[in-house]
């Protein structure tokens, strides 16, 4: 089974994590970015939703096994490679001409709330599962357009006590706070909704590709300008 | 007794300010810069809580006793010095490498509301007290980087209604639209701050690092556009 499946039902297409942590290493960044291509491709596609295959997990975040393993073997150029390959990952959720919206299933944590933040939209299920940054106490900081993508997703004054406390919130609380759009039942509920919400589009893709270039304009800038400054020496953790 | 004093709480440094409605003047903020840094480089304090001596005002902003009769007498330098001594003194707040919780023990009014925003976490008291932005009808304009500092912790429907109206908005109300964490009576304020603070237990290189990201872009306007408008020496619209 393919680390990252996707499938069309109707205009709507379903990407499939299909780990049991959906943890991020340079295999998972490239079967997302190969779904995001050949979705974009497919010119009835007019949504997406990220779903995962695992009953407890949307994603943990960072294969932590993998990089700590190129750090001991000194594989630099493979961890700059991979960062960049997972900001064009949040790029492209970011850009893509059509509506991206995050099911979140269960935990998703570091990484994880990145890619679900990348999303214009997010649904969670309301009987298990957390949303954490637990950055903070692991002492790696964001990359400069992560913080920026974090903003777009979560009113201020909620990014502040989450960056700097690290906390896990289920999703009442972020239905509560607007960082998801619904809190559902449970898993089933979850898809039925978010994929019923997802069909509920059907745009033009080149308004939606401007008006999605334009609103997050300043977060590929970041990206482009400011992440190379953290990531060419390797600068990720304090 | 001095301006400004602090004590340990287990790791939760507290910094009283003890200047009446303490007011920023030049001796007030140089006095508060030197506890910033005894805290920072004599104890191992991992959060910082500020609060105030005085019963009914946290802080009160700009000293206007002691600024008017430089702006009535036009001497700029000393209107631009003390500018950017306030701008320091902000900044260094935003960048503070630890935790930094205000407990709004009273009014926090103008340079004093704002002094409020650039701590990462605010608690204030429900029993009496207002938070407020009085500029507008005293024709002072806030700098650029102040308004990027009030837009950090103040979500954009509700400082635009403080930052036009200059209305004065309860603990309650500041608690309902996410100004601050949490408003109760004063005599369950500090208790609950301090366990908040004591309870995040973060470290400080990280949270530094953090910080200086998370707050980038008010730094900027801080370092590069403010100067600008300080230069004129004026403060008045």
């Amino acid at each position: 089974m393919a680390l990252v499946e996707w499938k069309k039902d109707g205009t709507v297409a379903i990407i499939t994590m299909n780990t049991e942590e959906n943890r991020h290493n340079p295999d998972f960044a490239k079967g997302m970015l190969d779904a995001f291509d050949a979705i974009e491709q497919d010119q009835e596609i007019k949504s997406v939703v990220i779903a995962s295959s695992s009953e407890k997990n949307w994603s943990l975040g960072i294969d932590l096994a993998w990089i700590t393993g190129a750090m001991t073997n000194q594989e630099l150029d493979s961890i700059r490679g991979f960062m960049y390959d997972m900001n064009s990952v949040f790029r492209k959720a970011l850009t893509l001409p059509m509506p991206v919206i995050a099911a979140m299933n269960g935990h998703t944590f570091g990484n994880g709330s990145i890619l679900a933040c990348s999303c214009d939209y997010r649904f969670m299920k309301a009987d298990r599962g957390y949303f954490c940054f637990p950055e903070v106490d692991i002492n790696i900081p964001f990359l400069p357009s992560m913080l920026a993508t974090m903003k777009k997703s979560i009113p201020y004054y909620k990014v502040e006590e989450l960056v700097f406390s690290g906390r896990r919130i289920g999703a009442k609380e972020m239905e509560e706070h607007h960082i998801i759009v619904k809190a559902c039942d449970n898993a089933d509920a979850l898809m039925e909704e978010a994929v019923a919400f997802a069909r509920t589009y059907t745009k033009g893709r080149t308004i939606f590709a401007q008006h999605k270039l334009r609103l997050h304009k300043h977060i590929v800038e970041i990206m482009e300008k400011e992440d190379p400054e953290f990531i060419e020496p390797l600068n990720l953790m304090v | 007794m001095s301006m400004l004093e602090y004590s340990l709480d287990g790791k939760v440094a507290i910094l009283t300010m003890n200047s009446g409605e303490n007011r920023f003047n030049p001796a007030f903020l140089d006095e508060f810069m030197k506890v910033l840094d005894e805290i920072e480089h004599s104890t191992d304090a991992n959060a910082l809580v500020v609060k105030s001596a005085h019963d009914k005002i946290f802080c009160n902003g700009i000293d206007l006793d002691w600024l008017m009769p430089f702006v009535q007498a036009d001497d700029r330098s000393v209107v631009r010095d003390f500018c950017y001594q306030v701008n320091a003194f902000l900044r260094r707040l935003l960048l503070y490498p630890m935790p930094t919780v205000a407990a709004i023990t009273g009014h926090a009014f103008a340079g004093g509301a704002i002094m409020c925003c650039c701590f990462d976490f605010r608690f204030m008291r429900s029993d009496r007290g207002f938070f407020c932005f009085p500029e507008v009808n005293i024709g002072i304009p806030f700098w650029p980087g102040m308004v990027a500092m009030v837009k950090k912790a103040i979500p954009g429907y509700k400082l635009e209604e403080m930052y036009y109206l200059g209305n004065r908005v309860t603990g309650a109300q500041c608690q309902e639209h996410h100004i601050v964490t949490e408003a109760c009576p004063m005599d369950e304020l500090m208790d609950k701050t301090l366990a908040f603070a004591g309870s995040l237990d973060k470290n400080r290189t990280f949270y530094g690092a953090q910080k200086e990201r998370m707050n980038a872009d008010i730094i900027r306007i801080i370092d590069e556009v403010d100067p600008a408008v300080l230069d004129t020496g004026k403060i008045s619209a």
